[in-house]
């Protein structure tokens, strides 16, 4: 042992003595930094253009990013590269648009300590901003965003295993986002009808978002919901918090997480159902006066307005019910002062 | 008594070392010349003996004293406490968190294993790549010397890491030992 750690001390050395010398015999950083770059195995950017109208653009890509950009232009534009292993199908079909990428599996390449550009693993489609088009995104491993712009879409899918969701300025009739690993964030997103979001491993975040029916659920991650507009909402979670505010919900209101906070702030609703096996609960409104309780925890304490009122708490009158159970953490329900 | 005695034997011998079952056999064979000589019959005596028991009551203590300086002595260490504590009820739970111990320690190992041969494994594919570029002399000679530190560092942490957790093993059988002898005696006391 003592003998391998000299000879492994003798290599640092040794090794420490060729980085000074290459370092002042003048080494080229720039070269090295080529060295590390893998842009070579992918061609030139291709650009297809279409300019017949697209209803339906099917992506099914493996390893790529997906940037979706509106444009004035009356023509769609794919920009991409492609690797030298790749599979690629671009067509278009009686306004079906199919953008397919499958990257050859390399049995042999176990140690790769390349890099490839963001830009050059991204595939930027630019879609004309009058047009209204199906949206079905299936994606192994990168990032979908949709910005830059207002786009008008009639439904949205997005399928991914991992990567993360990014919508602003984005109108709909449905959209639906499922992924196993991966954050969600929608901003000025308007959902004429139901909204469903759901990813294993993330956070899914809402800010100024319209909808009917709400249903968000995170395994692993928080759940934040700013200036929501909708008939209904449903937030889930098992490891997380999940935070409602500032918004304006018709009918029922109901978060349920398994380990984390539940905060409501300044939302209205017909009804709040609210639970959480470990966390706290907080509700923050302008006025409880046609508020009907329905509070129990099991360890902790309830308080109202600043009032204590023990682990139980029910009251009969009232025209919207809040039900809140907590099994370890307390309950507190405020007024906006 | 001598047949007990070599009953005793055999069945410490197929558990123990022998100069470990030596010991025990001296110990026990002294111990019933004091209750005959403190006027106890020794069909009595032997009556209240039973071999398996002793045996099994007398591993952690074993364990303790025994050096465990080779892999193949600390392996059957192991083997016979982990035995011990989960088929004794009493000590089942410190059975259950010894085994979860055991078992992170395990790991660690593979783990620093593992970082060993990807380092190897690296190395030589980044050479083998590297010999491919067309990189001047001075970025070769740059990125050898950055890859023979990282390669050393990284084989250096692993080996030191081995050797902790080899070290923290051996010091979790003798205090686990330790406390199934003590839980022992304490309920044997109680009894």
């Amino acid at each position: 042992m003592k003998a391998l750690t000299k000879l492994l001390l003798l290599i640092f050395v040794v090794g420490l003595v060729l980085s000074v010398v290459a370092f002042f015999g003048g080494l080229d950083v720039i070269g090295l930094r080529d060295f590390f770059n893998d842009a070579e195995s992918y061609g030139d950017q291709i650009t297809y253009t279409e300019n017949a109208e697209i209803t339906t653009i099917n992506i099914d890509v493996e390893t790529r990013n997906i940037n979706i950009i509106p444009t004035a232009s009356a023509e769609l534009l794919v920009m991409y590269h492609v690797h030298e292993k790749d599979d690629w199908i671009v067509e278009e079909n009686n306004g079906i648009l199919t953008i397919y990428q499958n990257k050859e599996l390399e049995v042999f390449n176990w140690f790769n300590f390349k890099f490839v550009p963001a830009d050059i693993i991204t595939v930027y489609i630019e879609i004309p901003d009058a047009w209204v088009v199906d949206l079905d995104i299936n994606s192994d491993v990168g990032n979908v965003t949709i910005e830059y712009g207002e786009l008008s879409m009639s439904d949205v899918n997005i399928n991914s295993a991992t990567g993360n969701v990014n919508l602003s300025d984005l109108d709909t009739d449905m959209l639906n986002i499922d992924l196993n690993t991966g954050n969600v964030h929608l901003d000025r997103v308007n959902v004429s009808d139901d909204l469903f979001v759901s990813t294993d491993t993330g956070r899914v975040s809402l800010d100024t978002v319209t909808a009917l029916n709400v249903i968000l659920e995170s395994n692993t991650g928080s759940v934040i919901v700013d200036e929501l507009t909708g008939t209904a909402l449903t937030a889930t979670s098992d490891t997380g918090t999940i935070e409602v505010k500032n918004s304006e919900i018709t009918n029922q209101v109901d978060l349920d997480t398994d380990t984390g906070a539940v905060k409501v702030y300044l939302t209205t609703g017909s009804g709040y159902d609210l639970s959480s096996s470990t966390g706290s609960v907080t509700v923050t409104l302008t006025s409880l006066a046609d508020l009907r309780y329905d509070l129990q925890t099991s360890t902790g304490d309830i308080d109202i307005d600043g009032d204590d009122q023990g682990n139980r708490h029910s009251t009969s009158t009232g025209s919207i019910l809040l039900k809140v159970r907590v099994s370890t953490g307390n309950i507190s329900i405020r007024v906006l002062d | 008594m001598k047949t007990w005695l070599r009953e005793l034997e055999r069945e410490l011998k197929r558990r123990f070392y022998d100069e470990e079952v030596k010991d025990v056999l001296s110990y026990y064979e002294e111990m019933i010349q004091e209750r005959l000589s403190s006027g106890e019959q020794l069909d009595d005596i032997l009556e209240s003996y039973n071999i398996r028991d002793i045996a099994k009551s007398i591993t952690p203590e074993v364990i303790m004293k025994r050096t465990n300086d080779t892999y193949k002595k600390a392996v059957k260490s192991t083997k016979q406490l982990v035995a011990v504590l989960l088929s004794t009820p009493l000590l089942i739970p410190l059975g259950v968190l010894y085994l979860s111990l055991l078992i992170f320690a395990v790991s660690m190992m593979i783990a620093s294993g593992a970082v060993i041969l990807s380092s190897i494994v690296g190395g030589i594919a980044f050479l083998a790549d590297l010999s491919q570029s067309n990189l001047g002399t001075n970025e070769v000679m740059g990125l050898i010397g950055m890859l023979l530190m990282t390669f050393s560092l990284m084989i250096l942490f692993s080996l030191w890491m081995f050797r902790w957790i080899q070290i923290l093993t051996k010091k979790l059988l003798y205090i686990f030992s330790k406390l199934a002898r003590n839980k022992g005696e304490k309920n044997e006391s109680i009894n």
